[in-house]
């Protein structure tokens, strides 16, 4: 017999498991963009100073 | 564009797409009847077995990648093993939180100390986010780079290890073993070998993106490199 | 090479005597924390005794190459016509000497307190598992301490590497058997843990040895 409760573990497990993938889906872009930020800033210094 | 980045969002599309595909089976399709263990709440086992099967991977893709960064001193080698173990910890923390879940529902218990799969897995989990904090703590990308291959292979040793001793223990500390129900219905073995496929594929994508942080990260610090070059 | 490893923890015994005052130490504050519960001290007695070697000796056991490290020795003993496998046997010979004298004074008092006047526990038994438990334990834990030598934290990681490793193998085994050997057990009936052990042992002597060059050359 599946009660409430029970049904609460299968939202939870749910939710728990896509919100888990989403979030490091969305540290992991943060990251790319700190590092992608940096990389063009260093591009133009260098740019800058060889010209 | 490398050709690894061209080929993220083609993967993404599958990966989202099966995922879908796994859901909606795992919740409409596959079939609950009454005498299944557990009711609807049994459904969670399709999202537990398939993360527990990617962490598996991810930390046997660690272990072999790091062997090979050993013997080839590539530093590809590394970022793949690196990135690797991240996605394999996320993933058997999602296998652990949901099993609990499943076992209460099921067994009535949330966890079982004699069931040599729940402690093979834990081990993994804990020597890999052991694991994490060895990177962590290893300024050096080659130094961390065999450290990590070094005690992801110990590591894994201890896997077969912990397997004997545990079977040792429950000899003498037997434990009812909760009925499990035999065979699999049709419906619930083909939502289950959607949903494997559904999440491996996610982890490939996961792989491709990771690995291309790593390969950014590579490029930042040869920038920066140069620029101490020219502006030094 | 051995010898060397020997004169130079003897040259510190202040710290091998620190450590056996740590294990009994550990010891009592284990034993102070239960007696708030009021277990029977037969059973907590196997457990307390191996917390008590096992924290006690992963604090010994770090010292011996992170010494390497902070002296400056280590391109020393990578240049000199020693093999690094060597090295290993020979830290692992003299951080066996440092824990076995940990050990000694903590299972005299365990058994002291936990049978005395009483029966006592079946001796060759216990050596047994204390022998093979620290054979193993130390010989993996020699090779993890040479790998957090090299990290940042170094003290905090030789634990956080270790204690994974041995949770579901020596902990296990090691506390098993104790226990089993402290209501009655003779040799044979903890053969299995035995064996399981001597396996543990020489896996890991197996793999430090083998894999040790590649931890120092880094």
């Amino acid at each position: 017999m599946t009660t409430l409760a029970d049904l609460v573990f299968l939202y939870a497990a749910y939710t728990i498991v896509w919100a888990g993938v989403f979030l490091y889906c969305m540290y992991l872009a943060l990251q790319l963009r700190g590092i992608e930020r940096e990389i063009s800033s260093l591009k133009e210094a260098i740019d800058g100073r060889g010209k | 564009m490398s050709r690894q980045q061209s080929l993220r969002i083609p993967v993404l599309a599958v990966a989202a797409a099966l995922t879908l595909v796994a859901v909606y089976m795992a919740l409409m399709f596959a079939s609950s009847a009454p005498d299944v263990d557990g009711g609807d709440v049994q459904r969670i086992m399709y999202l537990h077995v398939a993360s527990a099967w990617v962490s598996y991977v991810a930390f046997a893709v660690t272990f072999v990648a790091g062997i090979m960064y050993l013997r080839t001193r590539d530093l590809r080698w590394d970022a793949n093993a690196l990135s690797s173990a991240e996605l394999g910890v996320l993933f058997c923390t999602l296998a652990i939180t949901t099993g609990p879940m499943w076992a209460k529902a099921v067994w009535g218990v949330y966890w079982r100390w004699a069931d040599l799969k729940l402690l093979m897995t834990l081990v993994l989990w804990l020597v890999f986010i052991a694991y994490l904090a060895l990177r962590a703590n290893t300024p050096d990308r080659r130094m961390g780079a065999s450290m990590g291959a070094v005690f992801s292979s110990v590591g894994m040793l201890c896997v077969p290890l912990s397997f004997a001793a545990n079977r040792i223990w429950t000899q003498y500390h037997p434990t009812v073993i909760g009925t499990s129900k035999g065979g699999l219905q049709v419906s619930m073995g083909a939502t289950l070998g959607v949903a494997v496929v559904a999440f491996t594929v996610l982890y490939i994508f996961l792989m491709l993106a990771r690995v291309g942080i790593e390969r950014a990260r590579d490029e930042l610090e040869e920038l920066k490199q140069k620029a101490g070059d020219h502006l030094g | 090479m051995l010898l060397k490893e020997l004169r130079v923890e003897f040259r510190n015994k202040q710290t091998v005597n620190s450590f056996i005052i740590l294990s009994v130490l550990i010891l009592a504050a284990f034993r102070f924390a239960f007696s708030v519960v009021e277990p029977p001290v037969e059973d907590i007695a196997g457990p307390n005794l191996w917390m008590s070697i096992f924290f006690a000796g992963m604090l010994a056991l770090s010292p011996s190459w992170k010494r390497e490290v902070e002296q400056g020795t280590r391109d020393g003993l990578r240049v000199a016509p020693i093999a690094p496998s060597d090295v290993y046997l020979g830290k692992l010979l003299a951080n066996l000497v440092v824990v076995f004298a940990l050990e000694a004074v903590v299972v005299v008092v365990v058994v002291f307190l936990a049978f005395f006047p009483g029966t006592s526990p079946d001796w060759p038994a216990l050596l047994a598992v204390l022998v093979l438990g620290t054979v193993g334990f130390v010989a993996l834990g020699n090779l993890i301490s040479a790998i957090s030598s090299n990290l940042a934290q170094s003290e905090v990681m030789l634990p956080v590497l270790l204690v994974p490793l041995l949770l579901f193998t020596v902990v296990i085994s090691c506390v098993g058997a104790t226990a089993r050997v402290f209501s009655g057990a003779t040799v044979l009936e903890v053969g299995d843990e035995l064996r399981f052990l001597a396996a543990f042992a020489l896996v890991y002597i197996a793999t430090g040895y083998l894999s040790i060059e590649y931890v120092l050359e880094g």
